[in-house]
């Protein structure tokens, strides 16, 4: 599977800006610069309304929440609101949070839940068919009922040469995808609509985050006459979807307004009357708009605003946080000394400060002892790295190691966060291990890191969906070392094996998540491969008198179908 | 006589157009830049890649590109954006509107501003007047625009909040980014008046009309403004084609919804045909720009003759 997708490319550094497309800049500029949250992986909140509110949010009851204009502001511009091509910040959640719905969906908590689906997929014994039940009852903006034809085209669709999608490669495992994707033929012969409200999917080889891949923006579910229809309209002046807001209007460059969905699936929701979201906005005007109050909610923080911002008593409050799906780790070159030595690869793990860099990051970030992000399905809280901080004994780790004069002429790759590159320098420096800091772009110093040159390199990665699978198949697989982003060779067969074993299994399946528990214990505890740091955090700001607007932790903006305005008195 | 000239002026843009087409199309191949890698960003693989390139004729030879393009140029075709999927014209002509109202707004108050302060500053020249004048356009001369636009919004959007801190569509809403393109604008055309009408202040003609009893204010306004005020013409028009053209900074600090910011957005997307659309439609304002004053100078100073 290929490792793309929105907000998510090439290895990255949070907080610095690797990166040239504009969505992603934002994300990691904000997120590079947040605050622990010890939001762990819930037991199975329901999709439905949380009543859960903000702090200070006086309880009430459905309908008297229901009213308001949300007022959102952002950096970026819409491409389309076609789901496979919306592919910007703004757009990008338009489609996926707010105008349409796709089959799986996960909640603020990385909870994996059946949306347009009744309920989670059956899988066949061979694991290679997904029999998937559509929720009846469903409606259309326009107020048709959705049946599987409209899935089995919105899946199809998306592959088309025709349509431009960000996504279709995490469809080639699906039977029939090269002869979509390359066109002529329409149809793909892997999706079989078996009545109204059923739809059977089949793979070429077991692989478990299907489902999960469902839940990716680019598979939003569409009406397959209406779009048809609407010809060259469609995505631009007709967008018609199942979500809890519908289209009302796009002005090119400037805004969208969509407005309440009276016949949301989910009762009651949502309870906001109208959005309005304003595009191509500074950040800095941003802040204005929000302090002038004419804003329910801005997307990009200017980074000098932080500082002050953490500590006003009233809009740090304010700030809405969410782990992202998103970590910074410290990798090795396996083949490269001093690294291919498992106790100085030990010693090192033992002088890093992490929380020394959290607090750097003003608390923006969580400290990590595994590599999973928060939300991530896999992730253990209990889990502990059985290399605490300790520069004590990683000197004497070091010594051991036959490096008791220390280590001279070593290059450490920080991407352009020279900020927490100098931390990890210092650190290092304690206990005796001089490295010089490469800073620049991994596309430039990837030929040196894989080369061995830079031996020690500080990588990051945002997860499409929160699941472990994503940080281990193009990561610490041995076959990743020539197909994925192993750029220090790391390898154990064990990895291997295990990810072929559980990624046969349901996606939710204990058993997998056990396996995915044992390959975190292989990389950190056993092989010492990655330093987990940090998980970032995504940060807006939202008004003190909305509630609910919680963060995603995929997308970075707020679940708008739960969020509430309180009447300001 | 006069239609000749405009017809062989129209000509000569034709050929500058040609030229500038080339150039520009030539520059955006010989960057590192792939068109197609950066229309579908760095999540491209290869199948989409490729068919990106095919879709888009990327794949053919630069000269045939080249071709392609200009034989739908001539029959009026921009093409469509690789990156909105929508024609050029439409992307262009959809952000006009906003730009031509904060164009000719800006023009309308720099003039405003511009004209009695360089009559004023010339004519009390070496007063405490004229050195306030001169002092207040080098501040305003050496403010960035996007500067000046955010100190104006955050003391009279935020601060006063007499007028919204961005946006487009309402009068209240022009006013601030007029202001902040107007007022350096203004201290820029008010130096180059002041000094003209220096110069005018010891012309013969000058001379002539004060010996013949008219007052100070009807020599400056009917012989000196008028000849003072053709260089201001030619920074009139080659300005306002620029302002056509789009102020990206300003439209991006004020949200203004103009040109600029979309030839911005097609440059970091190396959307082709609206690179090449905003170049072309940028280069005939200029040439118009050009054209038009030439025939202003013939009515401001009768004595030009166009050949």
């Amino acid at each position: 599977m290929k490792q793309f997708g929105p907000d998510r490319q090439y290895p990255h550094l949070y907080g610095s800006f690797l990166l040239s497309r504009r969505a992603f800049l934002r994300t990691i500029a904000i997120a590079g610069s947040g605050a622990a949250l010890s939001t762990m992986l819930a037991a199975c909140p329901a999709p439905q309304a949380t009543e859960s509110a903000q702090p200070g949010a006086a309880p009430a009851a459905a309908d008297a929440k229901v009213g308001g204009t949300y007022r959102m502001y952002g950096q970026g511009d819409f491409r389309t609101l076609d789901p496979p091509g919306a592919e910007s910040s703004e757009d990008w959640w338009s489609a996926g949070m707010v105008l349409f719905n796709m089959l799986y969906f996960y909640t603020k908590e990385g909870e994996f839940y059946a949306d347009l689906a009744a309920d989670l997929p059956k899988l066949s014994a061979d694991g290679l068919i997904y029999t998937i039940p559509i929720r009846k009852g469903v409606k259309f903006h326009n107020g048709r009922e959705l049946v599987a034809d409209d899935v089995k085209y919105s899946l199809e669709r998306q592959l088309w040469p025709e349509v431009y999608s960000w996504g279709k490669t995490y469809m080639e495992n699906v039977v029939g995808y090269d002869e979509v994707v390359k066109g002529p033929t329409k149809e793909l012969s892997g999706i079989k609509i078996i009545d109204d409200h059923t739809v059977e999917i089949t793979l070429k080889k077991p692989q478990a985050v299907f489902p999960a891949i469902l839940s990716m923006s680019m598979n939003g579910i569409i009406p397959k006459q209406e779009s048809i229809d609407a010809g060259s309209k469609w995505g631009s002046e007709v967008v018609i979807g199942t979500g809890p807001f519908r289209f009302v209007e796009w002005v090119a460059g400037e805004k969208a307004t969509y407005e309440r969905n009276p016949d949301y699936y989910k009762s009651g929701m949502p309870y906001i009357d109208k959005i309005e979201l304003n595009l191509n906005v500074e950040p800095a005007t941003q802040m204005l708009h929000y302090e002038n109050g004419e804003a329910e909610w801005v997307e990009n923080i200017p980074a000098a605003e932080l500082p002050r911002l953490l500590s006003d008593a009233e809009l740090s409050k304010q700030l809405r946080r969410a782990p992202s799906v998103g970590t910074n780790r410290l990798a090795f070159h396996f083949k490269a000394k001093p690294f291919d030595d498992l106790k100085v690869r030990q010693a090192v793990a033992m002088a890093i400060d992490k929380e020394g860099i959290v607090k750097k990051r003003s608390g923006t970030m969580t400290s990590l002892e595994g590599y999973y992000a928060i939300p991530m399905l896999q992730y253990d809280k209990a889990f502990k790295s059985k290399y605490p901080y300790d520069p004590e004994k990683a000197k004497a780790m070091l010594q051991e190691a036959g490096h008791g004069d220390g280590i001279k002429g070593l290059k450490l790759y920080v991407g352009e966060d020279t900020e927490i590159g100098q931390l990890i320098q210092a650190d290092l420096a304690k206990i005796g291990i001089e490295a010089e800091l490469a800073v620049g772009q991994w596309k430039e110093w990837r030929d040196r890191i894989r080369a061995g040159d830079v031996a020690l390199f500080m990588y990051g990665w945002s997860a499409s969906f929160p699941d472990a699978f994503d940080f281990t198949s193009a990561w610490t697989t041995c076959a990743s070392a020539d197909t994925g982003y192993n750029d220090g060779f790391y390898c154990n067969q064990k990895i291997d094996e295990t990810v072929d074993k559980v990624e046969a299994l349901a996606l939710t399946d204990p058993e997998r998540v056990k396996g995915y528990h044992e390959i975190e214990d292989i990389v950190v505890n056993q092989d010492v491969a990655w330093i987990g740091l940090n998980n970032p955090q995504r940060l807006a700001l939202g008004a003190a008198n909305v509630h609910d607007d919680f963060i995603s932790p995929i997308y970075g903006w707020p679940y708008l179908e739960t969020a509430w305005i309180e009447a300001k008195s | 006589m006069l239609g000749r000239y405009i017809l062989r002026r129209l000509l000569w843009t034709l050929i500058t157009l040609f030229g500038v087409s080339l150039l520009t199309f030539l520059l955006i191949f010989a960057g590192p830049t792939d068109p197609a890698q950066a229309l579908v960003g760095d999540k491209a693989t290869g199948v989409s890649i490729d068919h990106i390139r095919q879709q888009y004729g990327l794949d053919k030879p630069l000269y045939v590109q080249y071709l392609t393009y200009m034989s739908h140029v001539l029959r009026g075709d921009l093409g469509d954006s690789y990156y909105f999927r929508q024609p050029v014209t439409k992307t262009l002509f959809s952000r006009l509107p906003a730009t031509a109202l904060l164009a000719v707004s800006i023009m309308v108050v720099s003039m405003l501003l511009a004209i009695p302060i360089g009559v004023i500053a010339a004519l009390r020249h070496g007063t405490l007047l004229d050195r306030g004048v001169m002092i207040f356009q080098l501040l305003s001369l050496s403010l960035p625009t996007f500067f000046l636009g955010l100190l104006l919004i955050y003391f009279f959007a935020f601060k006063l909040k007499w007028f919204p801190v961005g946006g487009y569509g309402t009068f209240r809403q022009l006013i601030l980014p007029t202001l902040s393109v107007a007022v350096p604008w203004s201290a820029w055309y008010a130096t180059v008046l002041r000094s003209t009408m220096l110069d005018a202040l010891s012309a013969d003609y000058v001379r002539t009309a004060y010996a013949k009893g008219l007052g100070t204010r009807l020599v400056a306004l009917r012989h000196m403004l008028r000849n003072a005020l053709l260089p201001v013409v030619t920074m009139l028009g080659v300005d306002m084609a620029s302002l056509l053209t789009g102020i990206v900074l300003v439209e991006r600090v004020f949200s203004w919804p103009g040109i600029g910011f979309g030839t911005l957005q097609a440059a970091q997307h190396m959307d082709v045909p609206v690179i090449m659309g905003s170049v072309l439609f940028g280069a005939v304002l200029i040439g118009l720009a050009n054209l038009i004053v030439d025939l202003l100078y013939t009515w401001l100073d009768p004595r030009v003759q166009l050949e």
